[in-house]
């Protein structure tokens, strides 16, 4: 059975990481998305990160370029070259949505943004996804997810009680991806419903605000006496539960997440640690055990430093008690759990080669999402496309060629 | 799109969708409640089904009012902003009666209980309705419907540690001086409700033509490693990334807190020495500047110099103005009081009968000339009385709210 998206085709401009994630969703989904990328303007996510850097390799190789255009279809273009906006506006004869990325309005001066959409398709539906959004004083401003995380309220909340604000880079623009692609699809059904397409304009740095919208909320019950106070930084502590923590067991780099959020979740860690607190009073109630948290995360850290992370977290959630050991990505892929959901996933490309990726986020019991295949090479699917999806012939796509319009 | 929230009957993305949410009452668990609040705010008529003693949200700090109040904390208010709300108590016959009641119109049911915590009856109920009225069923569930480690016990920071999202956030143990955590504020719930709510919507687009509905298993496991997919897979697949600088450099102290600056690519770099008035050690005997790579050191303490006489606000704007991506670590209240979300009318002013007005974000986008639909929260049993009273009046015997409250079952 194919996936619930089955006979959608999206037009994809988007670049480096947030939009490329987000027309992704929709190809493990079902859709048909047709990347449309340029040799000389070469999508970043082929070249490197700014967090992570560049791999060795090629432009086919680079690990996040692999990662964000499963199984879609590339076609190369200069679209500033002659012919190459009559491929794109044919290609908007055939699709049902388009998704760009460019600072907005630079579409329209390309000659190919929303009016000529409608007017071949009038129920088309454009995606144009920006940093800031397409309206307001700041809509020229750009960014990276590094920028959107600290913009939206996210970088002042993430870290350690009392140390600076933590970075957080690519994967909030995956986030912001997914917030594109859940506004594509509202749209879909809008149009399913009554037949009208739209223009969605779609700002980054608001996806990444609406995810932490009860710290918003709460700034507001609780101004603090100035707005560039800093918030209370959290880390894996909590506000109101203790033990709630991350911490060290028997070797390098191993460490549990432990929660109690009750007395029984708290008689049970003591029954099964024998740790001697149970008569201590500052530890006899879940409002003294969290107002002496430093205390008590200092006995409990003392001994599960004795301990195996994954036999304890195994013994304490037999126990019923919430725990985990707190895993590396790499350590993901040996966890019975993940692999029991249907991971790791591998895919083959000829020059990336073989890569064991995650699998869809979902089970869908009658459409399923899966993994398409691999990211396409740049301009792969030039002459296929060009002939399958269009009708181009030989001489036609030769002609393309020579104009530039297909690099 | 305006400011002003859609009133009922406005066209909204997805008017006329029915969904019914039955959420699992302890703490920490929002990430159904997140997508049900999507789904309300694209104009779906979203029915939050709780137990008679409130969604564990309701008792979460901060709180609105002096006294926590089971209608005043900011957690619950966030997200199920635009639901009604009845209180069931489905461990009774007549409230699990009440909710099947309610699932006889729905479009979507929407849960995060874990299999062992579903009603008995409920699951085959709920897989008949799928086939028989074309029920899209959500479950989102900490790892997933099955697996070794499903139902498991489990809290929102070991579920995100179980699910290597704190080591990837913070590059792992240790590393630029952070032990792993996860992302604050409830994020991760929210990743996990908004990535459901993906699947959700492909799901109505499907059930438009074929007439089918189905179940989708989501998890909040696989919401967090699908967001970590580039750098796990990196991890395990290589290759080595060549790093020629902490990426850390970029974030820069000024005189009101932190900014990330972004000078990796030339022209950045060219604009930003142009702003530090063109320092003559970043320029070669050519006159041309020197690759960023090569300057090493000075750099950083040139531009953290640069920096740290301004205010955020000062830096973010002259950077931007010169074409550097630049974010200044904003606090909530700053976000609050952006003009660029002023102008686009992304917080809006949503009056609550006892938490009294805020200010809450929409979402992300505008969609054509249609408004999101901007309601708040629910009230514990609020809407009791209006949904309820016609599905127990319409129970065999015919029954009043009266007589179902004292059978415990509201």
């Amino acid at each position: 059975m194919p996936g619930p998206l089955a006979g959608v085709r999206v037009v994809d401009f988007t670049w480096a990481w947030a939009g490329p994630y987000g027309a992704m969703l929709l190809r493990l989904l079902g859709a048909d998305v047709v990347k449309i990328e340029s040799r000389t303007r070469m999508d970043q996510a082929r070249i490197g990160s700014i967090v992570l850097g560049q791999a060795k390799g090629n432009y086919n190789q680079q690990p996040m370029f692999t990662e964000l255009n499963l199984g879609k279809r590339s076609i190369a273009m200069n679209l500033k070259a002659p012919g190459a906006a009559q491929v794109v506006r044919d290609l908007y004869a055939i699709s049902d949505a388009v998704m760009d990325n460019f600072r907005p309005g630079t579409l329209d001066k390309l000659g190919l943004g929303y009016d000529v959409m409608t007017s071949i398709r009038p129920d088309h539906i454009l995606l144009s996804a920006s940093a800031l959004g397409a309206t307001g004083p700041e809509r020229s401003y750009g960014g990276y997810a590094p920028t959107f995380a600290a913009l939206a309220g996210l970088v002042s909340l993430a870290g350690q009680p009392g140390s600076e604000p933590m970075l957080i880079g690519g994967t909030v623009d995956l986030r912001v991806g997914t917030a594109a692609a859940l506004a594509l699809l509202a749209a879909l059904h809008h149009r399913d419903r009554t037949g009208q397409g739209m223009f969605i304009d779609h700002s980054a740095r608001e996806s990444v605000a609406m995810l932490i919208g009860d710290a918003l909320l709460a700034a507001q019950m609780r101004p603090p006496a100035n707005p560039t106070d800093e918030p209370e930084r959290l880390g894996n502590g909590h506000r109101a539960f203790a033990p709630h923590g991350l911490y060290p067991c028997a070797g390098d780099d191993s460490a549990v997440a432990i929660v109690c959020r009750d007395d029984a979740g708290w008689d049970a860690l003591l029954a099964l640690s024998g740790l001697p607190l149970g008569d201590d009073p500052r530890f006899a109630t879940g409002l003294s055990r969290w107002k002496h948290r430093a205390d008590l995360d200092a006995a409990l850290g003392a001994w599960t430093r004795t301990q195996e992370a994954e036999p304890l977290a195994a013994r304490l959630r037999a126990a019923g008690v919430p725990a985990s050991v707190s895993r590396s990505g790499t350590e993901l892929y040996d966890w019975p759990q993940f692999q029991a959901r249907g991971g790791p996933v591998a895919v083959e490309a000829k020059e990336a080669g073989r890569r064991l990726i995650v699998p869809p986020p979902w089970r869908m019991s009658r459409t399923p999402a899966a993994i398409p295949g691999p990211a396409p090479s740049l301009g792969a699917d030039n002459h296929d496309a060009l002939r399958e999806l269009l009708g181009y012939d030989a001489a036609r796509i030769a002609a393309l060629e020579e104009s530039g319009a297909l690099e | 799109m305006t400011e002003s929230p859609a009133a009922p009957g406005d066209p909204t993305l997805i008017d006329g969708v029915r969904v019914v949410e039955l959420c699992d009452p302890r703490a920490g668990r929002a990430a159904a409640a997140f997508t049900g609040k999507l789904l309300a705010g694209f104009g779906a008529d979203v029915v939050k089904v709780e137990p008679p003693s409130g969604d564990a949200a309701r008792r979460e700090a901060p709180f609105a009012t002096d006294v926590p109040s089971a209608e005043t904390s900011a957690t619950f208010l966030q997200y199920n902003t635009g639901k009604r709300g009845v209180t069931l108590d489905v461990t009774t016959s007549l409230g699990l009666r009440l909710l099947e009641s309610l699932l006889d119109s729905a479009d979507i049911f929407l849960t995060d209980l874990e299999r062992a915590a579903w009603p008995p009856g409920l699951a085959g109920s709920v897989r008949r309705r799928c086939e028989t009225q074309a029920l899209l069923a959500v479950a989102m569930t900490p790892f997933g419907l099955d697996g070794p480690e499903a139902g498991a016990p489990s809290a929102p920071l070991t579920v995100a540690h179980a699910s290597a999202g704190p080591r990837n956030l913070v590059g792992g143990f240790g590393a630029r001086g952070n032990e792993p955590m996860p992302l604050p504020a409830h994020a991760f719930a929210a990743d996990a409700g908004l990535c459901a709510a993906v699947a959700t919507l492909a799901a109505l687009h499907e059930r438009e033509s074929s007439g089918l509905g189905q179940l989708i298993d989501a998890s909040e496991m696989e919401a967090i490693t699908t967001l970590d997919r580039v750098d796990t897979s990196i991890h395990v697949n290589g290759p080595a990334m060549n790093t020629d600088r902490d990426p850390r450099d970029g974030m820069m102290e000024c005189h009101d807190g932190f900014a990330f600056l972004v000078t990796g690519q030339g022209h950045q770099w060219r604009s930003m020495l142009r702003l530090m008035g063109d320092p003559s050690w970043a320029f070669g005997d050519d006159g041309e500047p020197r690759p960023r790579t090569e300057v090493g050191e000075e750099v950083r303490s040139a531009m953290q110099e640069w920096v740290a006489g301004r205010g955020k606000a000062e830096v973010y704007h002259a950077t931007q103005a010169a074409g550097i991506p630049t974010g200044p670590v904003l606090t909530p209240t700053e976000v609050l009081a952006s003009g660029q979300e002023e102008a686009r009318g992304f917080f809006a002013p949503v009056a609550h009968p006892v938490a009294g007005t805020l200010r809450y974000p929409g979402y992300s986008a505008r969609f054509g000339d249609l408004t999101l639909r901007r309601g708040p929260a629910p009230t514990l049993g609020q809407h009791n009385a209006e949904i309820l009273a016609p599905l127990l009046a319409a129970l065999p015997g015919g029954w009043t709210l009266a007589q179902a409250r004292r059978a415990g079952a509201l």
